[in-house]
């Protein structure tokens, strides 16, 4: 009897293929279209995107060599900003402009390689303890309450000051202490889905556990998530940032944290040092606030019905 | 549920978080690559030392027996010792505790109170320019990292303006001078640190206050004919003030947080200072202790917020 049903499962999926995928473009069409409508939101896209651009094609776009120290005429050193420096040079005559380009590059990989591993662990855990309550429930839920609570940046600087700042070290703690808010947001929807009537009728028709998890729920109550995600890959920037700019940034990578930790000492001499890698990492940041604040007035069903 | 009753079930619940805490610092120690003991001695200490370390705090046991030996120091109050100030971890941060309340709390208490303010004369008349103004202006301010902000408001106020000092206080004396030099001396590290959370709260009032003022009891009252101000303060911001401490309860670690920059930027004498000092002298052991105090302030802070949550609103106790 279940594996008729089984068989009639798969059936209808192969039938419905056609129309999910068209169901699918015209659901991003609509998606699109609410996006569309907050134009801070579209503005934060055009950041992002820009920042994503210049990140791919750094080293065709830099004016100079961002790593090469101009000290072979003793001028260049803290330049002003002018037409051939942009945005000036720094104490090793290294041209910022180039360097704040080149600063995209680790800002943006940390930033999504960091969300990405938070969100897997958070929907993960946040899945299992939504849709199996019980034991597992409240002992994971002890434990995201305890990170909701806890200084989390204290304890990315004790793991990163002991074990080292590698580059990879850094996003790896990141996304293990970020995960929390994920999972809750994950539990919350898992909570409010199980008992609905569609996935009542998809176990009646023989679905499994894992079926009813990955096809059913997490698709439905993924947008918080997404919403969350945004907001996330701005946290780790700014996580990163606030290491670097801490000295426990990773020394072989030019970061915009780092720029800043360098600047501190020019700050009377050299005040474009501090300013454009600094509006470089609030730009960012605000572009990846104003992508969260579009995604959640597109996805929230609640504010749908309008 | 009364509220004496809920007291002391929100009380119980510290303990399980605090305990959370202690294991990971646990955990940290023993998986930390080299010895636990060289850990938690820190930096540049005699081997020496390290035995009697070992002996201290039993390194050399089975793997529980070293937890229940750290626990119950923890317990006695025993953070560890600290090589490089020659002094109990726990002494060396007590005694910079004070200074990074006072920045923190000055920079909560202007954050709550200009953030509530202009969040509800935004939802006064909202998308007017006014609201428009605000609301961009907190975008702009929350996307900003206040280690930028405190180092563009150095460059400008204290260099090129000369208004306030660049540097932070060396220590606390009880007299008038001193008490406004403080205050002089507080203003910007304490706006820097305050801004962020300022435009959140002000973005968080508004839009709980414009969820407040499509409620009927408000066209009841505006039929009444009470003025603007007493139905905005009085009645809806009463209501609307609700999320916005919840809020505030999460984000009182953020604060810690942002006081380790900022300090570090301001030479403010605070335990962010310190724990940025104790990573270049690889002091562990006060490291940890850092953490596990703030840790510890905030898990409190996040419990009495949760009481006046309850006073305020009486309907979370019946939860």
């Amino acid at each position: 009897m279940s594996s008729k049903a089984k068989t009639n499962l798969e059936e209808s999926d192969t039938k419905w293929l056609d129309r999910s995928i068209a169901l699918y473009l015209s659901r991003i069409r609509d998606f699109w279209g609410r996006y569309r409508r907050n134009k801070a939101a579209v503005f934060g896209l055009f950041i992002i995107f820009f920042f994503f651009m210049m990140a791919i094609l750094s080293p065709y776009v830099v004016p100079y060599d961002p790593f090469k120290m101009y000290l072979s005429d003793a001028k260049n050193v803290l330049l002003e900003p002018s037409w051939e420096h942009i945005m000036g040079t720094d104490q090793l005559a290294r041209d910022m402009l180039s360097r704040v380009i080149w600063g995209t590059r680790i800002s943006l990989f940390v930033g999504f390689i960091s969300a990405g591993i938070s969100a897997c662990i958070g929907i993960a855990a946040g899945a299992i303890a939504g849709y199996y309550g019980g034991r597992v429930d409240d002992l994971l839920m002890r434990f995201v309450d305890m990170f909701m609570v806890i200084p989390t940046f204290f304890l990315v600087l004790v793991v990163v000051a002991i074990f080292g700042s590698d580059i990879w070290n850094i996003m790896v703690v990141i996304g293990l202490t970020s995960w929390p808010s994920t999972a809750r947001l994950m539990r919350g929807e898992f909570l409010a889905l199980k008992g609905t009537l569609f996935v009542e009728a998809e176990r009646a028709l023989g679905a499994n556990d894992r079926r009813i998890i990955l096809h059913c729920i997490l698709p439905n109550g993924l947008y918080p998530v997404v919403v969350n995600m945004s907001l996330q890959v701005a946290g780790a920037i700014l996580t990163e940032a606030s290491l670097s700019f801490l000295g426990l940034g990773d020394p072989t990578q030019i970061s915009w944290g780092l720029m800043l930790y360098h600047a501190q000492r020019f700050l009377r001499d050299a005040w474009w040092m501090t300013f454009f890698p600094g509006l470089a990492i609030s730009v960012t940041i605000l572009g990846f606030n104003l992508i969260g604040d579009g995604l959640n007035d597109a996805l929230n069903p609640r504010l749908r019905i309008r | 549920m009364n509220v004496r009753t809920y007291i002391a079930k929100r009380m119980l619940q510290i303990f399980p978080v605090l305990f959370g805490v202690v294991v990971i610092n646990f955990v940290i120690i023993h998986i930390a690559p080299g010895n636990p003991a060289v850990i938690m001695a820190g930096g540049e200490a005699p081997p020496e030392y390290i035995r009697m370390l070992e002996e201290e705090w039993g390194l050399n046991k089975p793997l529980h027996e070293q937890f229940v030996t750290y626990l119950t120091n923890l317990l006695r109050g025993n953070l560890g010792y600290s090589y490089k100030y020659r002094a109990p971890v726990l002494d060396v941060i007590l005694e910079r505790l004070p200074a990074t309340l006072l920045l923190t709390g000055t920079a909560f208490l202007m954050a709550v109170l200009a953030g509530v303010v202009l969040g509800v004369s935004s939802s006064r008349k909202p998308f007017s320019f006014e609201d428009n103004m605000i609301m961009l202006g907190s975008l702009v301010f929350y996307s900003m990292p206040n280690f930028w902000t405190g180092l563009m408001a150095i460059i400008i106020f204290s260099l090129r303006l000369g208004l306030f000092p660049v540097q932070g206080i060396q220590f606390f004396r009880v007299d008038l001078n001193s008490t406004l030099d403080l205050i002089w001396h507080l203003i910007l590290p304490a706006t820097t640190l305050g801004l962020v959370q300022l435009a959140l709260y002000a973005r968080l009032t508004r839009s709980s206050m414009l969820e407040e003022l499509r409620k009927d009891y408000i066209a009841t009252a505006r039929s009444k004919g009470l003025d603007d101000r007493s139905i905005l303060y009085r009645h809806a911001l009463k209501n609307a003030l609700i999320p916005t401490i919840t809020i505030i309860g999460i984000r009182l670690s953020f604060m810690f947080t942002g006081a380790v920059v900022t300090e570090t930027i301001f030479a403010w004498p605070g335990i962010g200072r310190l724990m940025y000092d104790s990573i270049y002298t690889r002091d562990y052991p006060l490291l940890m202790g850092i953490f596990i105090i703030s840790s510890a302030v905030t898990v409190l802070a996040n419990f009495l917020a949760d009481i006046a949550y309850c006073v305020v609103d009486p309907r979370i106790r019946y939860e």
